[in-house]
């Protein structure tokens, strides 16, 4: 393959007129080269070429190449009044997901995150990320050891442990050489939820009564649908990025009719069920009140917090708001008002995932009570 | 005007208490309105007039607005029946009378009804489970002693909050009868109605007639009417921690918050109150009067993290300007003579 100067020219500068032919070249530049390929997933309503010409956040310039479906962003953040950091990345519109861009960068992870990342959740509602739950990981994982036939193993996982009414959140890395199965198991069981998985795929072979093992490729799986991978894009662009989508994108579709409905007198709940009895102890209550108040650019108001749950809360990144009530032992009920992002709601039901519990996005119904009195 | 002023009178514990039994006020209606329609297929109205007759012992031919008013067609007839709901009754008999004068003006021949009826109506008082049984004496003692005497059925309901694995609110007939005998049966045994299962509509009435406490008024005008009034460049604004003025007038705020009146009793959220709460801001420097006469206010918003009841308290405790506020804080406390004002509704 070509020098890393070259494989820039076209990565980042060539004009490619389809999408395909464009993730056809990233394809064989993995396959042939030693490149790691950093890819986010974001969601978006308007024209996400027009939406970065048109506004830049403080600090950031970003300059614009090519043209949707395939163009490139050249971004500059400023650090210091004289040190500026840029990267380049490509920004591709999914070709059956017209919502779905892909940006895609070989830079380095840390100037991804710090000016590819960023720069996207600054555009925050207008582009927004798309999460994904611990299970949805854990089924993207099985159909990536199914469609590829291969052994998949876990390098190491960050996870993060709930700890209601602690505000420190406690980040721990564990390095394991288990499967993944093995490693969702664990962070189940040790309630915590997946921020990222980094794993390999293998081939086993068995010669002379002693296991071979070859590593077909690598990469990189996130809860925030940051995505990296080596030795081969394929999986990755053919079987990983389309189950996350479809996973994430039915409960999108759930969240969006209930955020479409704030501003009718009586819009639509989005209910999260939960497998266990979590609010069975009341004495808990304070704390889950305090762990929805730690999510980012929000403030809560109590109205009431013991026995049961009721409390507003307003977004202050992009004014949605919310009444939340917990009724029952085992759902949530999130109601917007007058006017809420599907971005908004899918950032609050993650964080609720994140920090409460892991439940499932239900159909409001009436429950049967049988009260005791 | 000084610091320890705006102090004066003020406690956290009452304003908590004074929104609990706001919000439980809402649920009980609520609730009672859900028990009329599934058992007996009827109907509640609040705020509806009726008008008393020309021999009425308290207010003859006047307008009178019970808090729910209740209809039903039941074995070829109507059913009528009004209730007052008055959860936070006083401890305090002295204060009971007004509440006996208010059902004693409803003890009369009252017209407004939807279809007429053949029988006289019902008079029901729910309150809370801890004062029906002294109530029911104090009716009896007033009665003996020849001062005040109901002619028409008295029921005394209470309504409590009941928290199994569901958070129900339970309302039991205690005392009297009710002469629709289906919801007289059915009361007489207690309903317990689970939260979640009236969750639409208690999430949109968040007030019924009666004064509001003025901190959980600000409460949802600041989560979820300010924000209407900003554009997505202003709540970018908001991100750098910068105050973003906003300028509201009463009448707008009134329209937006309307959306959390009673369906059925669509106007009764007051000017005045709405006042009192942009006032408050005005009070603990969130906002200033841009035009008394045109009730036009600038609300300094900004990026608040955390619990906004807290906050609102370190500054009141703390405020952050003191503009020349119409009012003191201390109007933001029911003291005792405000209690009064609240046992005796309008009507």
């Amino acid at each position: 393959m070509s020098s890393k100067k070259d494989h820039h020219y076209w990565l980042y500068e060539h004009k490619y007129e389809t999408v395909d032919s464009f993730l056809n070249y990233v394809s064989g530049l993995v396959r042939e080269s030693n490149v790691r390929i950093n890819l986010l997933l974001v969601t978006t309503m308007v024209n996400l070429q027009q939406e970065l010409v048109e506004w830049s956040p403080d600090k950031f310039s970003v300059e614009i190449k090519n043209n949707e479906p395939v163009f490139t962003a050249q971004i500059t953040k400023k650090v210091d009044s004289d040190k500026k950091i840029t990267v380049k990345a490509v920004v591709v519109k999914h070709p059956i997901y017209p919502a779905v861009y892909m940006v895609i960068s070989d830079c380095d992870s840390g100037d991804f995150k710090n000016l590819v990342t960023k720069l996207m959740n600054k555009h925050y509602p207008v582009v927004s990320q798309i999460y994904l739950t611990n299970n949805e990981m854990r089924l993207i994982f099985d159909k990536l050891q199914r469609e590829t036939n291969l052994d998949i193993t876990v390098e190491f996982s960050v996870g993060k442990k709930r700890l209601p009414g602690k505000k420190k959140k406690e980040s721990q890395v564990t390095y394991t050489n288990q499967t993944y199965l093995e490693v969702f198991d664990e962070i189940v069981a040790h309630d915590q939820w997946v921020q990222s998985i980094r794993y390999r795929a293998e081939t086993i072979k068995i010669v002379e009564n002693l296991e071979s093992r070859t590593t077909e490729f690598m990469g990189v799986i996130s809860r925030t649908c940051f995505f990296s991978c080596k030795k081969d894009f394929s999986p990755l662009v053919k079987i990983i990025i389309p189950h996350a989508i479809k996973l994430a994108s039915v409960r999108n579709e759930y969240l969006k009719i209930r955020a479409e409905s704030a501003s009718e007198l009586k819009p639509k709940p989005a209910v999260i069920k939960f497998d266990d009895d979590i609010f069975t102890d009341i004495s808990k209550n304070q704390q889950y009140v305090d762990a929805l108040v730690e999510l980012d650019s929000c403030s809560v108001s109590e109205y009431h917090t013991n026995p049961y749950i009721h409390v507003s809360m307003i977004d202050y990144l992009d004014g949605s708001s919310y009444d939340i009530w917990v009724l029952t032992s085992d759902r949530l009920a999130i109601i917007p008002q007058f006017k809420a992002t599907t971005a908004s709601m899918t950032r609050l039901v993650n964080h609720i995932f994140e920090r409460i519990h892991e439940g499932e996005v239900i159909e409001y119904e009436q429950i049967e009570t049988n009260a005791r009195i | 005007m000084s610091k320890s002023k705006l102090m004066q009178g003020f406690s956290q514990k009452e304003v908590n208490e004074l929104i609990n039994d706001y919000e439980f006020t809402c649920h009980t209606i609520v609730t009672m309105e859900n028990i009329v329609s599934y058992n007996i297929n009827g109907k509640c109205s609040q705020g509806k007039k009726m008008r008393t007759s020309a021999n009425n012992a308290i207010q003859p031919n006047n307008d009178v607005t019970p808090d729910m008013v209740i209809e039903a067609t039941h074995e070829d007839d109507e059913y009528h029946a009004v209730n007052e709901i008055t959860v936070n009754l006083p401890k305090d008999e002295s204060l009971w009378i007004k509440k006996a004068e208010q059902l004693k003006k409803y003890d009369d021949e009252l017209t407004g009804w939807d279809k007429t009826s053949t029988k006289r109506h019902d008079i029901m008082l729910t309150t809370n489970p801890a004062r029906t049984f002294a109530f029911r004496n104090y009716m009896s003692k007033l009665e003996s002693e020849g001062k005040l005497k109901i002619e028409r059925n008295l029921a005394i309901l209470q309504s409590s909050p009941m928290e199994q694995s569901n958070s129900f609110i339970f309302i039991k007939k205690e005392y009297g009868q009710i002469t629709h005998p289906v919801l007289d049966n059915k009361l007489s045994n207690g309903l317990p109605v689970a939260r979640h299962n009236i969750l639409n509509e208690i999430n949109q009435m968040k007030f019924f007639d009666s004064n509001p406490p003025i901190i959980y008024t600000m409460m949802i005008i600041w989560d979820h009417i300010l924000k209407n009034f900003l554009s997505l460049k202003q709540l970018r604004e908001l991100r750098g921690n910068k105050i973003v003025p906003i300028e509201v007038t009463i009448t707008q705020v009134h329209d937006l918050l309307s959306k959390f009146a009673p369906l059925t009793n669509s106007t009764c959220i007051e000017t005045s109150w709405i006042k009192d709460a942009l006032t408050g801001f005005v009070e603990i420097g969130l906002a200033e009067i841009k035009s008394e006469s045109e009730g036009k206010f600038e609300i300094k918003f900004r990026t608040n993290r955390g619990k906004t009841r807290h906050w609102l308290f370190e500054k009141i405790k703390k405020p952050e300007k003191i503009e020349k506020p119409s009012k003191t804080l201390d109007e933001f406390i029911p003291n005792k003579e405000n209690k009064k004002d609240e046992i005796s509704k309008k009507d």
